[in-house]
């Protein structure tokens, strides 16, 4: 690039009234075609801030109920929401509430609402770009088009934060609007020029506007971060494919084979911010069972209280498992059967029970707890599978049905296949055997 | 030149005693759809009366988010396209799958009894072909638990050919097509596999809600593929799918597309992965597949994620001579169309295209298809979701579906590859939320028109039939290979037409657990004769036959052509 292009690209900290921060600098003389691209980036801008107004112009307070968004059930979300929700009837012009609620959404799945509450939020705090570019975050999956108008908003308040800017060339990328994605990416690097995650978006979406040699050109350190190298020389073998070089193509795709997957980008807003706003058993049950995998005792062990705290079944569960674990089939069963009073229909539980009973040698007891389980999961193949063979002894026609809709439910599953040939064979072998 | 209007009746009658056009007897006179709609239901009127049994709602059990597949064939080759529907309940269940064949007067009649295809069954995907050369197709069913194959004795029975056909396996099976990978002259079978499900494994939404599984919480399962050995009558395939290197590369398969994509003359296979990349295997002529997607473009989208890859449609969108390829996704996606642009190589196409201006659902079943005759391709999915979402109205779907339910999309495409949704016109496909998975593309009335079958999960099939405003003449090609008389499947069917050149692909496996009418279909815009026809035959041979007038069925045979 030119000494005179680069004089004449505003500074990403001062945008120009007229254009939007960061644009494709096109060159320096006024050509016809660089002034209807400045054109049309200037009118595209003002649709976005038009836009971007329309979609944070005061509005009448509505705060969400949890009995309408489904999730009143779990007790423990509805208090939460609820005390989210009475924070801000009490101080209604509070982003930052408006903001914990927003983030209590998202982490439930209610994207539309979460975004209508990190707009509410971004009404009432007129500075931080981060209100805005959650609402265009959760809006995004849904419609890119409000996305973007909402990341230009973020952009506008503080034009020097990469994660706005960046995640409007994504957006802008995905609507297909190349030169101004390309813009994006390129203000980002003109402040970090290292940055991977924009050198990927760059060489993308030059690839896509059609100039393949600048898009391998872009990628340059995309090639070595670990949350780019491999999504990186994947690109980079596609157009090193298009360009004729199959030798180089197929050296890329064998590097980026032998790599493990992309990391997860640091930092990303609203990613880092979901699991402190996890809700709900299940969500911290996920949480549970990946701390321990990734060997995190200490927020394994925090998780685990936490989860017994509020979902005593859960206490009893684990107990049950411990007890049983210790040669204590007795005190164990006490704790499933009582986790069973809490919560009658948890599968995880019978199913524990039922092993325990069957261990025990109760057979009759464990093919009743089977029959419960697959009254209550009929796709527990599993379950089937047990109680089928718990049968055979007693009701070999039972047995067999079980043992076929453990079949059904497992196809894949070799034990299963050979549980039912068995039964089958025996069953077969007892009808032969029968006194005519 | 504006497009030609309706002919008058008596011209009409003209037409069709000059054209020779098949078809039965008398039909039920057809409804016409509102101002702007291009599709009126007829099911009922056509005595179409099946409601999908997927099992018992509540067991959250993973096969039924995924659908049960459909299919248009004419089983008995007597010129009328037939149904075969199927049933996710189990084979515990009383829910056969069922066989309907149309009557001359248009209507459908269930012959399920004593076909033999009436299984009760996880069913899955359906492809349609005949293996054994003799001229009747046979059909293979995908399960959850396996792949069956069907063999067509005629008369209007099927036998399960059985392990002894060499076509077995306990996987989970979707999406399915018939192609002839080696060029031997018999139909080799692609079976896309899904994931090893553990349903013992209970899942929920982010809002702790019971839910269905994802497939990225199961290990994938690798496609096979199966080589016909062409024992003929007693059909004998080979597993070849480790000899052909597919056998380490996994991927949630749901959707299949055989194509000839790099332009050797030979078929390639592209495998729609869910929520990994897509595989495009490139067939090296020895029997054995590189998988190039990565290199060719359509592994990932553009924005280089690995998307949730269900439907598959192929078709020239932008007449350009080269075709592309659309593949439906999640709601949180927008659809994917990759543009071939060079020969062999696509880049995603979607934003200029127009697409992401349609709603945004989670698409399965998709169908690239002249709707209007006015020579371009137009777009049209089916949708539902697999993870539950806002309910839909009370009354729309059975209660247990309604956060599921979304409705289809259909778009016209304005000549030049860019669409634009007209489902607010289009009440009959597009206005009813329901949970639809397969869609299959055909002539249904022979008419001249393309119309569609819609499976919709625990609702009734949708028969679609095409009303939409003439834009422009027609033609419909059967090709056989003469010897054996059966449909050329893999064949590309070129017609020249008013200056222009379009080409189609006779491949009825396509879009999600589908197969469509074997016969390939072409708008012809304001062309009222074509030129020429040239076909590529699946065994690389070229050859030409003579023009004609539009609006009519031909049939072309390999063998009488002339070279070009």
């Amino acid at each position: 690039m030119s000494r005179r292009q680069r004089r004449a690209r505003p500074a990403p900290d001062r945008p120009s009234a007229s254009e939007p921060p960061g644009a494709a600098g096109a060159g320096t003389r006024a050509n016809p075609r660089t002034k209807a691209l400045r054109a049309a980036l200037a009118a595209a801008a003002l649709a976005a801030a038009g836009t971007a107004w329309l979609l944070l112009r005061p509005a009448a307070l509505v705060l969400p109920d949890p009995v309408s968004l489904g999730v009143a059930d779990d007790p423990a979300v509805a208090a939460a929401l609820g005390e989210s929700i009475a924070a801000l009837r009490r101080d209604p012009d509070s982003a930052s509430a408006f903001g914990a609620l927003g983030f209590q959404l998202a982490a439930l799945g209610r994207d539309a609402e979460a975004a209508a509450c990190f707009r509410d939020a971004a009404r009432r705090d007129g500075r931080s770009w981060r209100w805005p570019y959650l609402a265009g975050a959760a809006t995004r999956p849904r419609s890119p088009g409000e996305a973007e108008a909402l990341f230009g908003e973020a952009v506008r308040r503080d034009p020097a934060a990469a994660w706005p800017r960046l995640s409007r060339a994504e957006t802008r990328a995905e609507l297909g609007r190349f030169a101004e994605a390309c813009g994006d990416f390129e203000a980002v690097l003109a402040v970090d020029p290292g940055h991977a995650r924009a050198r990927l978006g760059l060489a993308r979406a030059r690839l896509a506007g059609g100039d393949p040699a600048a898009a391998r050109e872009a990628l340059g350190s995309a090639l070595d971060h670990p949350a780019t190298r491999r999504a990186a020389r994947l690109l980079a073998g596609q157009i090193d494919a298009r360009s004729g070089d199959d030798a180089g193509a197929r050296r890329l795709l064998a590097e980026a084979a032998a790599l493990p997957d992309d990391a997860l980008w640091p930092d990303d807003p609203l990613a880092a911010e979901l699991p402190r706003h996890a809700l709900g058993k299940q969500a911290w049950l996920a949480l549970l069972r990946r701390a321990e995998e990734e060997g995190a005792d200490d927020r394994a062990a925090a998780l685990a209280r936490r989860l017994e705290e509020t979902y005593p079944e859960v206490w009893f569960l684990l107990e049950g498992k411990l007890r049983a674990s210790r040669g204590d089939p007795a005190a164990a069963e006490e704790a499933f059967r009582r986790a069973l009073v809490i919560a009658p229909d948890t599968a995880e539980v019978h199913w524990e029970l039922a092993r325990l009973l069957a261990a025990e040698g109760r057979t009759a007891d464990a093919v009743e707890a089977y029959r419960r389980l697959v009254q209550l999961e009929p796709a527990h193949g599993p379950a089937w599978r047990e109680l089928g063979r718990h049968l055979l002894a007693t009701d070999r026609e039972a047995a067999v049905e079980a043992l076929r809709r453990a079949r059904d439910r497992m196809p894949a599953s070799a034990e299963a296949r050979e549980a039912l040939r068995a039964a089958e064979q025996a069953a077969a072998d007892d009808d032969r055997l029968e006194p005519r | 030149m504006p497009p030609p209007r309706r002919p008058s009746p008596p011209a009409l009658l003209l037409l069709v005693l000059a054209a020779g056009c098949r078809g039965g007897g008398p039909e039920p006179p057809a409804p016409v759809g509102a101002a702007g709609a291009w599709f009126v239901e007829a099911s009922a009127r056509r005595g179409v009366d099946v409601v999908n049994d997927p099992g018992p709602a509540g067991s959250f059990f993973m096969p039924q988010s995924m659908g049960n597949g459909a299919a248009l064939l004419d089983f008995d080759r007597d010129g009328r396209l037939d149904l075969y529907l199927t049933h996710g309940a189990g084979p515990a269940s009383g829910a056969t799958n069922r066989l309907l064949h149309q009557e001359p007067d248009g209507t459908f009649r269930d012959v399920s009894a004593g076909s033999g295809l009436d299984v009760a069954a996880f069913s899955s995907g359906v492809a349609v072909g005949d293996v054994t050369n003799d001229g009747l197709p046979d059909v293979v069913l995908t399960e959850y638990g396996g792949v069956r194959l069907f063999v067509n004795e005629g008369g209007g029975r099927f036998r399960d050919g059985g392990p002894s056909s060499g076509i077995s396996g306990h996987d989970w099976g979707s999406s399915a097509c018939l192609f002839d990978y080696d060029r031997d002259g018999w139909l080799d079978l692609a079976v896309v596999n899904y994931v090893a499900y553990d349903p013992s494994l209970p899942c929920h939404g982010r809002d702790g809600a019971r839910d269905y599984c994802s497939p990225v919480q199961f290990p994938s399962v690798p496609a096979r593929l199966w080589r016909n050995t062409g024992a003929g009558p007693r059909p004998r395939f080979e597993d070849a799918t480790a000899a052909a290197g597919l056998a380490g590369a996994g991927g949630a398969g749901l959707g299949v597309l055989a194509a000839d994509v790099d332009g050797d003359g030979w078929d390639d296979l592209f495998v729609a992965n869910d929520q990994q990349p897509n595989r495009l295997w490139i067939n090296r002529r020895d029997g054995t597949f590189a998988d190039e997607a990565v290199l060719r473009g359509v592994a990932l989208t553009g924005l280089g994620t690995a998307a949730a890859n269900m439907g598959v449609a192929w078709g020239d969108v932008d007449g350009d001579g080269l075709d592309d390829l659309f593949v439906t996704h999640l709601g949180t996606e927008s659809h994917t169309l990759w543009r071939q642009d060079p020969r062999g190589s696509f880049l995603d196409g979607t934003a200029a295209a127009g697409i992401l201006g349609a709603g945004r659902t989670t698409g399965f079943g998709t169908v690239l298809a002249d709707f209007d005759l006015d020579g371009d391709l137009d777009l049209a999915w089916v949708a539902g979701r697999v993870q539950a979402g806002p309910p839909a109205p009370a009354g729309s779907v059975p209660e247990a579906w309604r956060r599921y339910a979304e409705t289809n999309d259909l778009l016209e495409n304005d000549g030049r590859g860019r669409f634009r949704s007209i489902a607010a016109a289009n009440p009959a496909l597009c206005a009813t939320p329901n949970v639809a998975r397969p869609l299959c593309a055909g002539d249904i009335d022979n008419d001249g028109d393309v119309d569609l079958l819609a499976g919709t999960t625990a609702g009734r099939v949708l028969l679609l039939e095409n009303v939409a405003p003439r834009r422009g003449h027609w033609l419909s090609v059967r090709a056989s290979l003469g010897v054996p008389d059966r449909d050329a499947i893999g064949a590309v069917v070129a017609v020249s037409a008013g200056g222009g050149r379009r080409q189609r692909l006779l491949q009825p496996g396509s879009s999600y657990l589908s197969s469509h009418d074997a016969r390939v279909h072409f708008g012809l815009g304001a062309a009222d004769a074509f030129e020429a026809l040239e076909v590529r035959w699946p065994d690389g041979t070229l050859e030409r036959f003579p023009g004609g007038p539009a609006d009519r069925e031909v049939q072309v045979v390999r063998g009488q052509g002339a070279p070009p």
